[in-house]
């Protein structure tokens, strides 16, 4: 090997070896002046991936296909009749969620999916607000399920004006739970291996395990599953699923639960700041 | 040495162009690594220093994109795709007078097989931070589609470093798997 590689090996094995050990806090502001100058990208691939923008697919064969129906004019009546429909669900939504913002007990900032699957071996969602929009690291993010908030996950990564979401679903997004009308309390892990993206494997509807409950624990199919509030990171009382069968263990008990959020369809969310008063 | 400079913007554009690159729900996630391409099809063409500062460069800009902050659970710490582009780019490096010589296989296969190598590292870091292997069929399945769909772009790629270097009059270098009739200096040939 000659002198001057093994140099530039010796300067490489150094820098790597440097950049291993970057304090947390610096990691961070490499990765923020990242997203920040990746945001057009990001927001690009999202407009052009028909993300953040909710509006239809462009789809040549069903223009197509709407082109040839549009040439009669009850056709054209039935598909403005849909449109308007859809409109009007739409309107619903966003006037249940606006109304959701006004009412619920916590302060929240509505925030539009850009990107999901970003990364080859997390669960993530990309979103278009981040510290300038009041968005902190570890901040909850929900969606309202009924009357409940359920949680989707929380914030790993805040740029300026984009934010990383871990979601709910990742093994690494662990939250202390308890079950409604019961003693019980666990901690709610994504299921190995089930989850969209979740370590490569798939699943289309992926569940939680509630794990280290006691081993008599006495729950049902069907009971609610929250969000304890016990290590802070959390907020109480998040709604997070409800059990579908139970699995004993040795020394503990786990609970198999089914997500109150559905994953794939998530377009808007919102990201806990605080709880109101 | 326009070559070079030529090089880190193509590192780049695949990074901008890596944002537009969708992912494969019918093969289970799967997904191009189109930056780890260019950097793979680039260290076949570059001496080992440079393709170590094209590691270093790439896998910094990398892991600050793609990087999963976790803090204290961080499982692939910061940094870790320096030395895996790092490591991979060393073993393609062998094949460099192949490409010189105009024999792609062995270099396109050694891609696939460093685009392979770099996820099944990754990935058995992840198990092992979480205390257990875990291998089914899916996960095989989205292991190798992204690196076969990985592999699939290097011929293209490499096609278009050889015609760049060729205008640019770049010669690539002779080290590595060689036999001595092919010394330092032969013309390019594609």
């Amino acid at each position: 090997m000659k002198r001057f590689n093994i140099i530039a090996l010796i300067a490489f094995v150094a820098v790597t070896g440097w950049i291993f050990f970057f304090r947390p806090d610096y990691v961070e502001a490499i990765q923020r002046g990242a997203l920040s100058v990746f945001g057009p990208l990001i927001k690009g691939s999202a407009v052009a991936s028909g993300e953040g923008d909710n509006g239809p697919p462009l789809d040549p064969t069903a223009m197509a296909a709407e082109l040839e129906e549009l040439r009669t004019e009850v056709t054209i009546l039935r598909l403005q009749n849909q449109q308007l429909d859809d409109f009007q669900r739409d309107n619903n939504k966003l006037r249940d969620q606006l109304q959701y913002v006004k009412t619920s007990p916590l302060e929240l900032v509505p925030a539009r999916v850009l990107d999901r699957d970003s990364h080859t071996w997390y669960s993530t969602l990309e979103i278009d607000k981040g510290t300038s929009d009041g968005v902190s690291r570890d901040s909850p993010v929900i969606i309202p399920v009924g009357e409940d908030a359920g949680l989707v996950g929380k914030v790993v990564l805040a740029g300026a004006k984009k934010s990383i979401i871990l979601l709910l679903t990742d093994e690494k997004c662990q939250v202390s739970a308890s079950v409604i009308g019961s003693e019980q309390r666990g901690i709610v892990v994504g299921e190995q291996g089930a989850v969209i993206g979740q370590r490569g494997a798939i699943n289309v509807m992926p569940f939680l395990n509630l794990k280290y409950l006691q081993k008599n624990a006495k729950l049902n199919p069907g009971d609610t599953v929250y969000s304890s509030g016990v290590g802070g990171v959390f907020p109480p009382n998040l709604l997070l699923g409800t059990i579908e069968e139970m699995i004993p263990g040795a020394i503990d008990t786990t609970a198999k639960v089914r997500p109150a959020v559905d994953f794939s369809v998530l377009e808007n969310v919102f990201i806990v700041q605080g709880v109101r008063g | 040495m326009i070559y070079v400079p030529i090089l880190f913007l193509l590192i780049a554009l695949a990074f901008a162009i890596q944002e537009f690159l969708p992912v494969f729900d019918w093969a289970y996630h799967a997904r191009i690594l189109f930056v780890h391409t260019m950097f793979f099809c680039a260290a076949v063409t570059v001496p080992f220093p440079l393709m170590l500062l094209l590691a270093l460069v790439t896998g910094f800009v990398w892991d600050a994109r793609y990087h999963v902050p976790l803090g204290a659970d961080d499982e692939l710490v910061f940094g870790l795709s320096i030395l895996f582009l790092g490591l991979a780019g060393s073993f393609i490096q062998g094949v460099r007078p192949l490409f010189r010589r105009g024999r792609w296989e062995l270099p396109v296969f050694m891609i696939g097989i460093a685009a392979l190598a770099v996820q099944m590292a990754e990935y058995l870091i992840i198990s092992f931070e979480r205390g257990g292997l875990y291998f089914p069929a899916e996960i095989w399945f989205k292991i190798l589609m992204t690196s076969l769909l990985t592999t699939l772009l290097a011929p293209a790629i490499l096609l278009m470093l050889s015609l760049i270097a060729k205008k640019v009059n770049y010669r690539i270098r002779m080290e590595g798997i060689t036999q001595k009739k092919y010394q330092y200096g032969d013309p390019l040939q594609t």
